[in-house]
């Protein structure tokens, strides 16, 4: 069995009556130490993906197991980064990353809690700062926070929810360099939701795009063979690196086209037959939303 | 007017009053669009790529400097233009076949409804929007919003198009849906474009030719880069040719240039060099 396990789930919203059916059939295997990315439309699901796997929302049906135990709900060995900071305003850069360390290191001495606050702080580059409050940092210092106050709770997987979205194209090349080097001093097992199909194939062993929602599953995952450390310019160079982004936006866009293609089936003729689809899990009708 | 020169700007300039006196964004700014051309304007936040749109748009005034369009001087906006901004600013009580007819009762005075109706109609269906005729904005996507805002600003048959990072807002993936549908709404209609974005794919495969524009302040066209991909452009080939990546590494080669010589020189007196002073580099596609 695979260090994180996602078996045949599905996750919908809202009354049975208008259920949303969010993600279908999802079945996905990380074994440890690996770099997964799952690159995917907004709204396509990929946020109830990881809130799954973090604990934070229960599947409709399906199983999802980290290091061989059924996931019942948030722990310290599953860290978060979230595209939004979600910093406390009122606490340093070092009071936000040791407030997640005290949690779960509380044995530990006063002394050796700050040591380790310390440590994660500079490993983002951020020692210089660590006295300062968030509105005195930049969006990218500010998410270099989250990914220190994730890392510093020594998580066994680190979940990524399309942490650098917010950030402008710069800032953005400048912490996947950081969290490219992160992952290969730390080797942790980490899972990287995006929508950015080059970051996706810069950062992961494996690459796998989720189809256009509703009812969004996984397509077919790609190995990036691609020696690390990878550079985002020498990648534009290299056939393979092509080939994979290629690969991956084709799928995307089609999964995209197709979803189109069945809403205005759907909808074109004006008496609405509610079309059946063959893998609906309850007889109700079903409100769809737009990818 | 030749269409070689359908649109030119000339020495442009624009400052902004500020607490210590005015604040130079734009200076000598010097442009030449031909007819039918896309063109897009490339460069760090608040380098004033906006700025420039807006000016060519008419909505903002010119501190020095001329902007000459059809052999006549722009100083207000005009049904001539069209814009399309970041968000497509949608009547959010109206459909989308209402939204795109509001425009035209502006643009088509003397025509009657039911020709109003046809035209927005055939425009929404071109972007792909034939059985969302009548959702509210509220029901539609953010993508599908902005198909809206494209299929309005082309309905009303503008000579040119301003687009100000009109996919901005989208998910990188739905980005590349809407440039599809944007130059299939060109391909026919042969407007020119001029469009402000930030993203360089996108600025490489749609464009014949990318300004890039140097920080701020008093920013100005720091290097023209041709693309010469053939047309009609599809992502699968486009994105499968070694000459698109050599020219997007020349496009983040210039940015990254511009971003350290902003964050080490801010405030500098007199105007760095012009392009020319620029290491020539070869560039087998431009």
């Amino acid at each position: 069995m695979a260090f994180i396990e996602l078996s045949g789930i599905c996750k919908g919203y809202g009354p049975a009556q208008q259920r949303t059916h969010v993600l279908e059939d999802v079945n996905l295997s990380i074994e440890k130490g690996e770099l997964v990315s799952i690159v995917g439309y907004s709204g396509a699901g990929k946020t109830t993906l990881i809130s799954l796997i973090a604990g934070l929302i229960e599947p409709d049906r399906g199983t999802v197991s980290v290091g061989g135990k059924p996931v019942t709900g948030p722990g310290p060995e599953r860290g978060v980064v979230f595209q939004n900071y979600s910093l406390l305003p009122w606490l340093s850069v070092l009071e936000n990353v040791q407030l997640a360390v005290d949690q779960v290191f509380p044995q530990e001495s006063q002394q050796e809690r700050r040591a380790r606050a310390t440590k994660f702080v500079e490993m983002v580059n951020l020692g210089p700062a660590a006295g300062k409050l968030p509105r005195e940092l930049s969006g990218g210092m500010r998410q270099r926070v989250s990914v220190a106050r994730a890392l510093s709770m020594e998580p066994e997987v680190l979940l990524l929810d399309e942490p650098f979205g917010a950030l402008d194209a710069l800032t953005r090349g400048v912490l996947q360099g950081e969290l490219q080097r992160i992952s290969q001093e730390s080797g942790k097992t980490m899972l990287l939701i995006t929508n950015d199909v080059d970051e996706g194939i810069l950062l992961s062993d494996r690459i796998i795009p989720l189809g256009a929602g509703p009812r969004a599953s996984l397509g077919p995952a790609t190995v990036v063979d691609i020696e690390r450390p990878r550079d985002r310019k020498a990648l534009n160079h290299d056939a393979r690196f092509r080939a994979i982004r290629l690969g991956v936006l084709e799928y995307l866009l089609e999964s995209g086209k197709a979803r189109r293609a069945e809403r205005d089936a759907a909808e074109s003729p004006p008496s609405k037959s509610a079309a059946p689809s063959p893998s609906a899990h309850d007889a109700a009708s079903i409100v769809e939303v737009t990818p | 007017m030749s269409a070689k020169k359908f649109l030119e700007i000339w020495n442009l300039a624009k400052s902004f009053p500020g607490p210590r006196g005015k604040v130079p964004v734009v200076e000598g700014f010097n442009l030449t669009v031909a007819e039918g051309e896309i063109i897009s304007l490339i460069g760090h936040s608040g380098c004033g790529k906006s700025t420039v749109l807006s000016i060519v748009a008419g909505l903002t005034p010119a501190t020095e400097g001329t902007v000459i369009m059809a052999g006549k001087e722009v100083t207000e906006p005009g049904t001539d233009r069209g814009v399309v901004f970041q968000s497509p600013c949608l009547f959010h009580w109206m459909t989308a076949l209402e939204n795109v007819v509001l425009g035209l009762e502006q643009a088509m005075p003397q025509a009657t409804r039911a020709q109003r109706r046809e035209k927005a109609s055939y425009y929404l269906s071109r972007v792909g929007l034939g059985d969302a005729l009548n959702k509210k904005p509220s029901e539609l996507s953010a993508g599908m919003r902005q198909r809206v805002g494209l299929a309005r600003a082309f309905a009303l048959s503008p000579r040119m198009l301003l687009l100000d990072e009109p996919f901005g807002m989208l998910d990188s993936i739905t980005r590349c849906e809407l440039q599809d549908v944007l130059l299939q709404l060109w391909r026919e209609d042969k407007k020119t474009l001029l469009l402000v974005t930030h993203d360089v794919d996108e600025s490489v495969f749609l464009s014949d030719r990318v300004v890039m524009m140097t920080s701020g302040p008093r920013a100005y066209v720091g290097e023209i880069m041709g693309v010469s991909l053939p047309r009609p452009r599809e992502r699968h080939t486009v994105f499968d040719d070694p000459r698109f990546y050599e020219l997007r590494e020349r496009l983040i080669g210039f940015l990254e240039g511009q971003a350290d010589h902003s964050a080490t020189a801010l405030p500098k007196a007199p105007s760095p060099p012009p392009a020319a002073a620029r290491p020539a580099r070869k560039l087998s596609a431009a």
